[in-house]
């Protein structure tokens, strides 16, 4: 029992840039914070409780961490490569990590270059991504043998800067070449539409241009939603980066954590692999919304407990109105204006219910939200709409927590804005020498327009 | 990274004593310990051997001895290398010939070393500070060549120049000559380049000392400092904390840094294009604090402007926002989206921003805004330049003292002048153009995919 557990697949999370590495350190915080809630919950609670509570436990541990003994202790070290093109970031987010005192990044799990990108995707993805990759390929290839299988990487980055981006960029297609067995999903987070950087379009498009070919999946997070979610859910004027990256971090938990009746062998596939496998299968499609419900602040927590209708319910409105949060929903939206609309049109959904009941619930319950004929492709079997991975061990201390994951059309107007700003600056040639200097002519600019361009028009036309 | 400060002329010099004490100052307010770290780093280096003095990464350069000679025996003389000094006695003569072909010349050796020198203490070089003035004749030619042999000898090295121009009124009359000459240099050379005008300086300097309050309270450094002020000091101290709030973000930690090569990036969409607008709010870290809303509303009128320009009437390429110290994302964003409905941005990008956060504020201050902007409102100041060397050069005043100069060609004038005209024309091209709007100039259809 306790070795075939041991067995689990692994994840390597890959931290790239700045962006990356806070968001990556509050993802393994997220959970680090879900064991911990686990072992509340297992100080009260009977035998059955605690039995799936434990393989729960074990079964993530072993996935994100690497345990030792250390003595009386057990040393948790993230399964975590961490770059960045200077040190500043990288040696605050393995600082806070080992302040926790029960988790740590390896000692030698990181690159750094000693000069930034200066927000120019041609520099790292040229420049600074072949400089760092020996001593990171290396890394990386340490981290991917500690693991006893591997299910693959989870590669952390921000579209604005130059280093997640360009760098990002080439760290994932190397990472593809070396380990092409393993699954590769890109976490993006897209810049305020209301500008952080001037170029960020253009190292947008470039980016996501490459990663659609080298990635099985791009998770997509928008900073204007995520700030206007946690706005709303945590009911503060005034919300930090923090707020927004610990937002991530616990949307990535909560798929990413075990789920599908821990105690069976399906628990032990690859969490990375069933979203790639069920989400993606089509190389043209591959950009994915993440919602999930609730979110809230620690106080507000204990009174946030929902059923399972009102939550299932919310996600299929938030999943018609192309919304990212559950609060002033248009709830005119239904899924026959929706398809009318072709906004949000969905390949596929991936759900995750993680709470008391949730294995008691039949598939009607859930289809008849979240199953709607009029959204897919008619094209599209029945049974490959929607999975669905369920547990009856909370996540985080809700109560009842879901999360859809879905293969959609509005990643798609995201990048089309995303496009239609880089191109008007390309036309007047704004911001182009920049590019030139470090080797990315106007031919490489048009390659990247054209792969985005059919991304979209993938879309467009499900 | 590393930044090396080379400090040219009088007004350079000036300029740099300022920065160098405040950014000691700042340092010492910021870590108590007085523990040598990254962010000292950036602009000191530890002496090796005994107590470890700081130094400055500095390059000291005049052709007179009066300031420099001044700066060694004042409070400062320590911090200063004696093999970072390059001087010489009878000065230039306000002439950009003798500044950058005479003394160009001559010192060219001893320069190079010297700059040599110091780039070989410096683990990571990332971006050379000119600063000089353009009316005279030393900072202005001599500080232009030294300009051109940093993009020679370092061509990967940024180069960031704060040149002071001239005022209508300035005393020197051949003053325009010297400012021509010299922006055809800044505008081959250098990456970016911050314009200052005396005028403004004063101007400032005047509305901080009209608000009463001394600075950061009555600690006894503000009372030291007060106590060795010379004049002009609050005028080049306006400038040494454009310098400070500038390269805080490289120094400092905070969640959105912004290294010295971003600032280029990300404001200069067309190479030579890179004269930047500089205000700040607070004025100057005496002054009372601001809150953020007011911040960004200073630095966006036209008080706060360290050169004669109008940016809020002409167009923006890019605007860089500068953040230190305590302020909410939020905030930022509700700011930012304010300006940006009031603000005229070229259209191909109406959101070209750059936004950084450094989260150590000003000393005494609680928070700081420094906004750099890509503006076409320098064309209207290029033009009055234009004008006044026009004046000057058709009756060829005064030409004779230029031309007598071994290594200067006459035309010279007429390539610079051609220069000055070129950028223009640039900027006004691009004022033309977004005022026309899309009617003029259909977009450029994107791709489409054949179906």
């Amino acid at each position: 029992y306790q070795r075939s557990f041991k067995a689990g697949m692994s994840i390597v999370t890959l931290q790239l840039g700045q962006c990356g590495n806070q968001v990556g350190h509050a993802f393994f915080s997220s959970i680090i914070e879900d064991l911990a809630s686990g072992d509340c919950r297992r100080a009260t609670s009977g035998r059955a409780v605690t039995e799936t509570d434990d393989a729960y436990s074990e079964v993530s541990r072993n996935r994100f961490f690497h345990c030792t003994e250390a003595g009386q202790q057990q040393a948790m070290r993230a399964r975590a490569v961490l770059c960045d093109a200077e040190e500043k970031v990288v040696a605050m987010v393995t600082e806070d990590a080992a302040k926790s005192g029960c988790w740590a990044y390896a000692n030698n799990a990181k690159v750094c270059l000693k000069r930034g990108s200066g927000n120019n995707w041609a520099q790292g993805y040229r420049h600074h991504g072949p400089k760092c990759w020996p001593n990171l390929s290396e890394i990386v290839r340490r981290q991917a043998e500690a693991s006893d299988r591997l299910d693959g990487f989870l590669a952390l980055m921000s579209l604005a800067g130059g280093t997640g981006s360009g760098l990002g960029t080439f760290v994932c297609e190397q990472v593809r070449d070396e380990y092409p067995e393993a699954n590769l999903i890109s976490g993006l987070v897209w810049p305020h539409s209301r500008g952080e950087v001037s170029v960020q379009a253009y190292n947008s498009v470039l980016t996501t241009a490459h990663l659609t070919a080298a990635c099985d999946a791009l998770l997509l997070f928008e900073n204007d939603r995520l700030q206007d979610a946690c706005e709303r859910r945590l009911g503060l004027a005034r919300v930090d980066v923090g707020h927004l990256n610990a937002m991530i971090g616990h949307q990535l938990g909560a798929i990413l954590q075990p789920a599908c009746g821990v105690q069976s062998a399906a628990a032990q596939g690859p969490a990375l692999g069933g979203i790639a496998a069920s989400l993606c299968p089509h190389p043209d499609l591959r950009l994915l919304q993440l919602r999930c419900l609730p979110y809230a602040s620690e106080r507000a927590k204990e009174f946030s407990g929902f059923a399972w209708p009102g939550l299932l319910r919310h996600l299929r409105q938030m999943l018609l109105a192309g919304a990212a949060v559950e609060e002033g929903l248009d709830w005119r939206q239904d899924a026959a204006l929706t398809a009318a609309s072709g906004r949000q049109r969905c390949f596929a959904s991936r759900l995750w219910l993680r709470g008391l009941g949730a294995g008691s619930l039949c598939p009607a319950d859930w289809e008849q939200h979240l199953l709607l004929p009029e959204l897919h492709p008619a094209w599209l079997p029945q049974s490959d709409r929607l999975t669905v991975c369920r547990t009856g061990r909370p996540y985080r201390g809700y109560e009842r927590a879901c999360a859809l994951v879905s293969n959609c059309a509005t990643g798609a107007d995201t990048l089309d804005r995303s496009i239609a700003r880089a191109w008007s600056m390309f036309a007047a040639k704004a911001f182009v020498h920049q590019y030139a200097r470090f080797g990315l002519e106007e031919a490489a600019f048009l390659d990247c327009f054209a792969a985005a361009e059919q991304t979209v028009f993938n879309y467009r036309n499900l | 990274t590393q930044s090396i400060v080379v400090q040219v002329g009088q007004c350079g010099n000036q300029i740099g004593s300022r920065f160098w004490d405040l950014a000691l100052r700042e340092h010492a307010s910021v870590s108590r310990r007085g523990d040598f770290d990254d962010s000292l780093g950036t602009f000191f280096r530890q002496q090796p051997g005994e107590g470890q003095a700081l130094k400055a990464r500095a390059v000291l350069v005049d052709m007179e001895e009066g300031v420099v000679g001044e700066l060694l025996k004042g409070r400062l003389r320590g911090v200063f290398d004696h093999s970072a000094l390059i001087t010489d006695v009878s000065g230039s003569g306000n002439n950009w010939a003798v500044g950058h072909c005479e003394y160009g010349l001559r010192h060219r050796e001893a320069l190079s070393e010297s700059i040599r020198r110091c780039a070989e203490q410096c683990d990571c070089l990332q971006c050379f500070f000119l600063l000089h003035s353009m009316g005279g004749g030393t900072g202005s030619g001599l500080g232009t060549a030294i300009l051109q042999l940093l993009r020679d000898q370092y061509p990967e090295v940024y180069r960031f120049v704060t040149a002071v121009y001239p005022s209508e009124d300035d005393d020197v009359i051949t003053s325009p000559y010297n400012s021509v000459l010299a922006m055809r240099c800044l505008t081959d050379y250098a990456d970016c380049v911050m314009p200052i005008d005396n005028a403004c300086l004063a101007g400032i300097a005047q509305r901080v000392q009209d608000s009463g309050r001394t600075a950061a309270g009555s600690s006894a450094a503000a009372g030291a400092a007060a106590k060795d002020a010379k004049p002009f000091d609050a005028m080049n101290s306006i400038v040494a904390n454009l310098l400070l709030n500038l390269t805080a973000s490289a120094r400092f930690s905070g969640t959105l840094n912004v290294d010295l090569n971003e600032i280029s990036m990300n404001l200069v969409p067309f190479p030579r294009l890179h004269y930047l607008l500089a205000a700040q709010s607070p004025l100057s870290p005496a002054l009372p604090p601001r809150r953020p809303d007011q911040a960004f509303n200073e630095s966006f009128g036209k008080e706060a402007q360290l050169f004669s320009a109008e940016p809020r009437s002409h167009l923006y390429l890019a605007c860089a926002l500068l953040l230190r110290g305590r302020i909410d994302l939020s905030d930022v964003r509700r700011c930012v989206d304010r300006l940006g409905n009031r603000l005229a941005f070229a259209d191909w990008n109406p959101d070209c921003w750059k936004i950084g956060h450094c989260a150590v504020p000003p000393a005494g201050q609680q928070f700081a805004l420094l906004s750099l902007a890509n503006n076409t409102a320098i064309g209207a100041s290029l033009h009055l330049l234009g004008d006044r060397f026009s004046r000057l050069y058709k009756r060829r005043a005064h030409l004779h003292h230029y031309t007598q100069v071994d290594g200067f060609e006459a035309a010279t004038f007429d390539s610079a002048f051609a220069s000055l005209n070129d950028l223009r024309e640039d900027y006004a091209a691009l004022e033309r153009r977004h005022a026309a709007g899309a009617s003029a100039e259909p977009p450029l259809p994107r791709l489409k995919i054949a179906s």
